[in-house]
């Protein structure tokens, strides 16, 4: 029981009063920032098994494709170390794909994942805006809140501060503020911890989202309806018509700079990766950027029809097994003609 | 908006700053009761005007009151009061209530009748708010205390934002008198204020809200758990309660104090009860002593022969179980508190126990106490009687085909948590943060508060004494 028996302060003043404050406020975020940096890394559903195979892994693999589930589900290592092998360049590849990952997530996965220090040849980052919206159904989930450090945040609300659509601007802006703000302070952290006890000595399973190989690929054996495939169509049709060069905004850009350069410190080649979805806008760097890395767009209706059958599509966005094959056989040949041509080294 | 949520903090910091900066009393008024109704609305702005003319109408009363000698006017103006209030709290808290038990009883009767019950949203706060409505308005008719002449005063007591929705239940006589005063900011106890608050947040965001998973995963299907299981789940809802409610309360306590004004205390560790009655002297301090001076003592109180005390005592404990909600769970909870406060009155008028018997007895009062306040608990969380029998008969007969546990490991926290608070009864942790520098003091709660967010749920529950 804490009864109010202080007795009257006589001394007290406006300054004094503030400068407490800012003592409290001090102390709070030095020890924040500390426990921060002491706490074992969050344990995300699927991320944070990956990044731990991984870094068991590490020495294994010297390429990697890191992105969204148009990653996951479409690049199979197996495919490629073969076709590369073939093409004279061996490579031992793990797919470092997670449904739901975007920028700048994948930014923030790929710096983990480079603090493993793996020996890598190939990096392969796929290439996209960076992600502001509010998912409804993930924004109250611990996966939209790990990632919100500093560094990630800055580049999300400069985006949005950026961004033509002011209309949700505030809205986004306290949005991510509170998300940093919240994995700042630690919260709710105790559950890592408590994980990290009661895992500490024990080896954990391989997570069945690497795969039957255990490579991180899992194909999707689905096709489409007939509806699905005609308003399939119909909408690649009229993305064809609306095709269009875009250059990435300045933020995500700041963004793909940084990654690229994290991924050259770590020896290896950046190579960003545009998947062959029905949007057809082919992002580019300004040439002023300083992102240096190759680009490969697949997403062109025209230059690759072989992707945008309906058979080989589950929908818009994601090619089925037989598609994914094809579509991983295409990078690699085009990765070995630009080794080959010495456009890339 | 919770007092766990970030925003609550900016929401106060910005009540605190303005409030102090302001050097009349009445605007101080103004600037709290339109923070008081801010607060509320943000909740549903539609039942702002519920808590408007239910202000509004206690004040008129007092005025009437104060304007009239004639007894039979006067309790006329009672009454409108009385029947405004417990007639609005009738109808949004109990009307489904009373339809569908009466349904119930015709049909027992054999008479079937179609009812139809409504799709009542239930004001939060409005059974607190409601006492504390009456408290005001009985007070003067009463003759202690004089009706208030502002209406800003009356609807800045009902409508201050810590008490408003979940306590402590505030006396007119006790909280105008403070309002009415300019108070200063030099005899804030804000040290004392703060950690309180820290202490009631930990209770209800690391405590309260650490083990809602396991309490509610086990009242969600109790056939499923084997019998100890019982005992934890029932001992761990004992916990969650104690905290929600009491952790509320400090934060209430503390806000309020960091504003100038003194509640009621309202928990003295109810759970070192070493009997029902002396439970009640530690339990929501608030309510039973409201329901003691306008409901207990206006029945005939302790005067008469022990039948008619008996009969004042249940009908008190069955009101007050009944004020908690609209369900027959709450009454037999509030009924089986009151035959125990019967059965413990004649014990203590019979008993002559020897002086060397007492220390003894004491002890095995009090793990018996906790027994029955547990199994009164039962009925209290259940969501039906059938419920709250198979929970019931796991408890207390040990029958349970159930073979899920909920874990041993939670009999570590339990006995931990009872330590900590045996200590506390005993002042352990009550004066050693007021010694040390102001500096130190700060750098000790920033540190505290940064510690403490590591263990609070990433989700809230919301306080349970919400839905009262």
């Amino acid at each position: 029981m804490i009864a109010s028996t202080e007795s009257p302060r006589t001394n007290f003043s406006l300054s004094r009063g503030l400068l407490d404050v800012g003592i409290a406020v001090l102390a709070f975020v030095l020890v924040c920032a500390a426990l921060n940096a002491l706490l074992p890394f969050p344990e995300i559903d699927v991320v944070s098994a990956e990044l731990r195979f991984f870094k068991e892994h590490r020495d294994e693999f010297d390429t990697v494709f890191i992105g969204s589930s148009r990653i996951h589900h479409q690049i199979s290592p197996a495919i490629f170390d073969r076709v590369m092998g073939e093409a004279g360049h061996p490579t031992r590849t793990f797919n470092f794909g997670i449904n739901g990952m975007f920028p700048p997530e994948s930014g923030y996965v790929l710096e983990r994942l480079l603090s493993t220090k793996p020996r890598l040849k190939w990096v392969f980052i796929e290439l996209d805006e960076l992600e502001t919206r509010r998912i409804p159904k993930a924004e109250a989930s611990r996966r939209s809140l790990y990632w919100h450090d500093w560094k990630r945040t800055s580049l999300v609300l400069r985006k949005i501060l950026d961004g033509d659509d002011q209309r949700d601007a505030r809205d986004l802006f306290f949005f991510h503020t509170a998300l940093f703000a919240k994995n700042f302070a630690n919260i709710g952290r105790k559950i890592d911890l408590s994980w990290w006890i009661s895992h500490l000595g024990k080896k954990t399973a391989a997570p069945k989202s690497l795969g039957r190989d255990g490579d991180g690929y899992v194909p999707q054996i689905k096709t489409m309806s007939e509806a699905e495939a005609v308003a399939y169509e119909a909408g690649l049709k009229r993305a064809v018509v609306q095709a269009e060069l875009r250059r990435v905004s300045p933020s995500t850009e700041r963004a793909y700079r940084q990654w690229a350069d994290d991924v050259r410190k770590a020896g290896a080649t950046p190579i960003f990766l545009i998947t062959p979805t029905r949007a057809q806008t082919k992002f580019e760097f300004r040439p002023e950027s300083g992102v240096a890395g190759a680009v490969m767009p697949f997403n062109d209706a025209k230059g690759y029809p072989q992707l945008y059958r309906n058979e080989i599509r589950v929908d818009a966005d994601h090619l089925n097994e037989t598609g994914a094959e094809e579509f991983t056989r295409l990078i690699a040949d085009t990765l070995s003609r630009l080794i080959n041509d010495g456009r890339i080294q | 908006m919770l007092f766990v949520e970030f925003r609550f903090l900016w929401f106060f910091l910005a009540v605190f700053c303005v409030y102090w900066s302001l050097r009349e009393n009445r605007s101080r008024k103004i600037w709290l009761l339109l923070c008081s109704y801010f607060f509320y609305a943000a909740w549903d702005w539609r039942f702002l005007f519920l808590l408007m003319a239910s202000s509004a109408l206690d004040y008129f009363v007092g005025m009437m009151l104060a304007r009239t000698k004639n007894p039979v006017t006067r309790r006329g103006w009672l009454i409108l009061s009385l029947c405004a209030n417990l007639g609005t709290l009738a109808f949004f808290k109990y009307f489904n209530f009373f339809v569908s038990s009466a349904a119930e009883l015709l049909a027992w009767l054999g008479l079937p009748a179609s009812v139809h019950t409504l799709n009542i949203i239930l004001p939060v706060g409005i059974s607190f708010y409601t006492f504390h409505s009456m408290s005001y308005t009985i007070d003067v008719y009463r003759g202690k205390m004089r009706a208030v002449s502002s209406l800003l005063d009356v609807a800045a007591f009902i409508g201050f934002f810590p008490q408003m929705v979940a306590g402590p239940i505030v006396r007119a006589s006790a909280f105008l008198p403070q309002l009415q005063s300019l108070r200063k900011f030099s005899v804030v106890d804000v040290r004392g204020a703060l950690v309180l608050f820290l202490v009631g947040f930990v209770k209800k965001a690391c405590i309260a809200d650490g083990v809602a998973p396991i309490v509610d995963k086990y009242f969600d299907s109790p056939a499923a758990y084997s019998a100890s299981s019982a005992w934890l789940g029932v001992l761990l809802y004992g916990i969650q309660i104690y905290c929600d409610f009491s952790g509320y309360t400090d934060m209430a306590i503390a806000s309020a104090r960091l504003l100038g004004y003194e509640l009621p205390v309202n928990f003295r560790f109810p759970y070192l009860a070493r009997n029902v009655a002396d439970f009640w002297h530690r339990w929501h301090i608030s309510l039973s002593t409201w329901l003691r001076d306008y409901l207990y003592i206006p029945l005939g109180g302790n005067r008469g022969n022990r039948w008619f005390v008996a009969r004042n005592i249940m009908l008190t404990m069955m009101l007050g179980g009944l004020w908690h909600g609209g369900a027959w769970t709450f009454v037999i909870w509030g009924t089986l508190h009151g035959i125990m406060l019967v059965l413990h009155r004649q014990w203590s008028e019979w008993e002559t126990r020897p002086a060397r018997l007492a220390t003894i007895v004491d002890w095995i009062a009090w793990p018996l106490t906790v027994y029955w306040i547990c199994i009164t608990w039962i009925f209290f969380r259940a969501t039906d009687l059938n419920h709250a029998g198979v929970i019931a008969k796991s408890f207390v007969f040990w029958q349970s085909a159930g073979t899920r546990d909920i874990g041993i490991r939670m009999i570590w926290i339990v006995v931990l948590l009872g330590i900590v608070h045996r200590l506390n009864a005993r002042g352990v942790f009550s004066a050693w943060w007021r010694r040390g520098s102001s500096e130190a003091f700060a750098a000790g709660y920033g540190c505290s508060v940064a510690l403490v967010l590591v263990f609070i749920p990433a989700k809230y529950t919301p306080f349970i004494y919400f839905q009262f």
